[in-house]
């Protein structure tokens, strides 16, 4: 059986939705009956913490590891018997984080409309590429969009920003709605109605990158 | 889309690999290092002197009854000259304690 897709969110931008883009993913893939794990890789344990104290949804696996050595070995142990492992890195540029892109098949970097935001979404991009080399390995990424409304000013002028760096986010983009704030502190991740709908197009567009598997080999975490 | 994945590489071998390009990035984790203590100010040893001399044997025991009311030899001849009217050093009169006292095997 083939290892399991390690997938990688991270940026140097603290609250720009890493922790609620990972939660929405492991979730959505646990529902599409992938065998998913995460690994907390953020001090913080936000994600962690809201899974030992809050989650609500399909069996999903949840370690903690901020050591840079550790994740690597641990992100490795879990894809052999995942399809999907998730790693959660923390909002600041860290060796952690770095051995955690530079292990990756893929990274993903959320990008909220806002200068900040877009600034270290730049930075984050082009710390994959210095990793890339001195991995002697390509890691490809993509952009997600996060807390979007896709008429705003500020989104407007965060693609252009993003275009002058000839980067191009995903299609799919998790709107500015209120569902995500909800589920942190019910637990109860949205699979369906508007949220399930993203999380299922922003999938299907990672699948199509080989960011994850077609389809699950290995079946739902214990 | 290809599903090549390259080997996987152990976290040590990883780190080995992209420290160039980690050399500058901060521990996710901040260790905190215990300052080195400041030096020890040095001990100023005041320059002694050992005096020895021979006396009869009950003179001796003279001495040392004194002595041990006065609490050491040194400070019983210091006091003795100081109330004799001479000028001596106050490090003489009451000198730093040099050596514990206490019960043995207390």
């Amino acid at each position: 059986m083939d290892m399991g897709n390690i997938l990688t969110v991270a940026s140097g931008k603290g609250g720009c939705a890493k922790t609620t883009t990972v939660m929405i993913l492991a979730a959505n893939l646990a529902a599409q009956g992938f065998k998913v794990a995460v690994v907390d890789a953020d001090r913080n344990q936000s994600f962690a913490g809201w899974h030992a104290a809050a989650y609500e949804g399909p069996p999903l696996t949840c370690r903690s590891e901020v050591d840079h050595i550790k994740v690597v070995d641990l992100a490795a142990e879990l894809a052999e018997d995942h399809d999907v492992v998730l790693v959660d890195t923390a909002g600041f540029e860290n060796l952690t984080a770095a051995s955690a892109i530079g292990m990756a098949d893929h990274v993903l970097i959320p990008c909220m409309p806002d200068r900040g935001s877009v600034l270290e979404t730049m930075r984050t991009s082009q710390q994959v590429g210095s990793l890339s080399k001195a991995a002697r390995r390509s890691i490809p990424y993509s952009v997600v969009l996060t807390r979007w409304k896709p008429r705003g000013l500020s989104e407007r002028a965060t693609l252009e920003s993003l275009q002058e760096e000839k980067i191009s986010p995903l299609q799919q983009s998790f709107g500015d709605l209120a569902d995500f704030a909800k589920m942190s502190f019910s637990g109860m991740v949205p699979i369906s109605g508007k949220v399930g709908q993203q999380a299922s197009s922003l999938i299907a567009e990672l699948v199509a990158k080989g960011a994850i598997p077609n389809t699950p080999a290995r079946g739902v975490a214990a | 889309m290809s599903n090549f994945k390259p080997k996987r590489v152990s976290g040590a071998d990883l780190a080995a690999q992209i420290s160039d390009a980690t050399r500058n990035t901060p521990a996710a984790v901040v260790t905190h290092i215990r300052p080195e203590p400041p030096p020890a100010s040095p001990v100023v040893e005041a320059a002694n002197t050992q005096v020895n001399f021979k006396v009869t044997a009950a003179f001796a025991d003279l001495i040392a009854e004194e002595a041990t009311k006065a609490g050491s030899t040194r400070r019983f001849f210091a006091r003795l000259m100081r109330d004799a009217g001479y000028a001596v050093p106050e490090a003489d009169v009451n000198p730093p304690e040099g050596r514990r006292r206490g019960r043995k095997g207390g």
